[in-house]
C-alpha cells in the first residue's frame, strides 16, 4: 500500500496526488499541517525525512522524499509503458530535463506562491523574473510543439510525468503574481492537462 | 482607446477549440473565444455577474461559461441565457457580456476597441504567422527600436523587412503601457518551420536587446 505524507496546499504534493490519481492508482493520505503548524519540522516528521520537505511517499520499505524521484518510481512501477518507455534511452532523457524544469519552477513561480501565502522570506522580484524566464521558454517549446503536431513537454502522442510535474507549479502561478496572459500556448497546454481522464484538482485549481 | 481602427491581439490558430484566450489591448483585458460554428467573439474579460474574468471560464462551443457562479453568455450576441441559481426566472434583454469589434485577416485576430468605422491594416493574402513575441517594454519603444533598425514604416505599429528572401509583417499590439506583442506574418510558400524559427530567434534576440535599454 502507498502512503503519501503531504499538505493539502503544497503544489509539489498535488503533483504526486495527481499523478496517482492519472494511474488510477490507490493510495492512504498522512496529512502534515506545513503551515502555520510547521509540523514537517517536527521531531516525528523528521524522522521520516530529514530534509524536512514534503511530500513524502513509503510504499513498503521504500521511502521517497523528492517529486522526481517519487513520479519516476510511480510510474516505472505502476504506469506500464504508457508513462514510463523503458526502452526509449531519448524520451527518459528528456522527461530528466522536464523534472528539472519542474525543480527550477518551484524554486521561483512556486517559491514565490508559498512566500505570499505563508509569510515566509524571499528575493520576490529575483524569483519572479527567473519564473518569467523559464514561463517564455516552456511556451515557446511548446508553441512549436504545437507546429508539429506534439501537445506534451516531451513529444510523442502521450503526456508524461514531466507534464504532471511542471504542471502544479504553472498552474498556480497567479497566486504568486506571476500572470500567464503572455503565454498562450502554455494556457492551452494547461488545457490539455486538465482534461485528463482522471484529472483532479486542488484548492485553487479549476477542472476541465 | 477609440479610434485606432483594428489591432491585432492573438494569431488565428491560437484560438484553438473549446479554449478561452486572454489578451490585453490598450490597458483592455479581452476573452476572445472560438465557438464550434467558427464564430470569434471578443468580449470584456469580466462577467457582467461579479466581475471575475471570462477568460477562467469554460467555452461550451456554443456558449461560454463563468467559472464563478456559472452564469452563460451566447456566442455572437453576448447575451446571458442560463443562471444556474434562478434556472426558470427571466433573464434581462441588458444582461450581455460587453462586445467589442473582432475580424480576422491574414492568419491574425483583430480588435477594435472603438466602435467608429474601424480600418483594418492593409496585409497581403498568402501568409504564414510567426510565433508573437510579447515585449516588457512600452509599444512605442519598440516601434523606435524598429525605425532605428531600418526597417520599412506601412504604418506606425506596423513593420515590414525582409528575412530568408521572404518578406515579413510585424504588427505591434501596444498590451499595456509597459508592454506588448509583436505579431508577425510571413509571405511564404516555402516551409514555414525553417523560417518561423529563424524568426522566433532574431526576435528573441531583439527582445533581449530592447528589455536591456533602461
Ligand atoms: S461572477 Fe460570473 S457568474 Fe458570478
Amino acid at each position: 500500500m502507498i502512503t503519501l505524507h503531504d499538505y493539502d496546499l503544497s503544489a509539489e504534493g498535488y503533483a504526486v496526488r495527481l499523478f496517482l490519481a492519472l494511474l488510477g492508482q490507490d493510495y492512504s493520505l498522512v496529512p502534515v499541517e506545513y503551515y502555520p503548524a510547521r509540523e514537517h519540522e517536527g521531531e516525528a516528521f523528521r524522522a521520516l525525512n530529514p530534509l524536512a520537505s514534503l511530500p513524502v511517499l513509503v510504499e513498503g520499505d521504500l521511502v521517497l522524499t523528492e517529486v522526481a524521484g517519487i513520479l519516476t518510481y510511480l510510474a516505472a512501477r505502476h504506469g506500464g509503458a504508457d508513462w514510463y518507455p523503458a526502452g526509449d534511452a531519448a524520451q527518459l532523457g528528456r522527461i530528466g530535463d522536464g523534472l528539472a524544469l519542474a525543480a527550477r519552477l518551484a524554486a521561483s513561480a512556486g517559491a514565490v506562491r508559498l512566500a505570499d501565502g505563508m509569510m515566509l522570506p524571499l528575493d520576490g522580484a529575483a524569483a519572479r523574473a527567473e519564473a518569467k524566464r523559464l514561463l517564455r521558454v516552456i511556451d515557446e517549446h511548446l508553441w512549436f510543439g504545437e507546429a508539429a503536431g506534439n501537445d506534451w513537454l516531451c513529444p510523442g502522442p502521450r503526456p508524461s510525468i514531466a507534464d504532471i510535474a511542471c504542471f502544479p507549479h504553472i498552474v498556480l502561478a497567479e497566486e504568486g503574481d506571476i500572470p500567464l496572459i503572455d503565454y498562450p500556448a502554455i494556457r492551452r497546454w494547461l488545457d490539455r492537462v486538465r482534461r485528463l481522464p482522471g484529472f483532479v484538482v486542488m484548492p485553487g485549481v479549476f477542472g476541465a | 482607446m477609440s479610434g485606432a481602427g483594428y489591432q491585432p491581439v492573438a494569431s488565428s490558430r491560437d484560438l484553438v477549440a473549446r479554449h478561452v484566450f486572454q489578451a490585453c489591448l490598450s490597458g483592455q483585458e479581452i476573452a476572445l473565444w472560438r465557438a464550434d460554428d467558427g464564430t470569434v467573439n471578443a468580449w470584456e474579460n469580466r462577467c457582467p455577474h461579479r466581475g471575475v474574468r471570462l477568460s477562467l471560464g469554460v467555452n461550451l462551443g456554443d456558449r461560454l461559461m463563468c467559472r464563478y457562479h456559472g452564469w452563460r453568455y451566447e456566442s455572437g450576441s453576448g447575451a446571458c441565457s442560463h443562471i444556474p441559481a434562478h434556472p426558470e426566472g427571466p433573464i434581462p434583454a441588458t444582461l450581455c457580456a460587453r462586445r467589442f469589434l473582432v475580424a480576422e485577416a491574414g492568419g491574425l485576430v483583430f480588435v477594435a476597441l472603438g466602435d467608429d468605422a474601424a480600418t483594418m491594416p492593409a496585409l497581403p493574402e498568402d501568409t504564414i504567422p510567426l510565433r508573437a513575441l510579447p515585449v516588457s517594454r512600452p509599444a512605442e519603444a519598440v516601434a523606435a527600436a524598429l525605425v532605428e533598425a531600418g526597417l520599412a514604416a506601412a504604418a506606425p505599429l506596423h513593420f515590414i523587412e525582409t528575412q530568408d528572401g521572404a518578406s515579413i509583417h510585424l504588427l505591434i499590439q501596444p498590451a499595456t503601457d509597459r508592454t506588448c506583442v509583436v505579431h508577425g506574418l510571413a509571405e511564404t510558400t516555402a516551409g514555414a518551420l525553417p523560417l518561423q524559427r529563424h524568426m522566433a530567434r532574431l526576435m528573441e534576440s531583439r527582445r533581449r536587446a530592447w528589455e536591456a535599454r533602461p
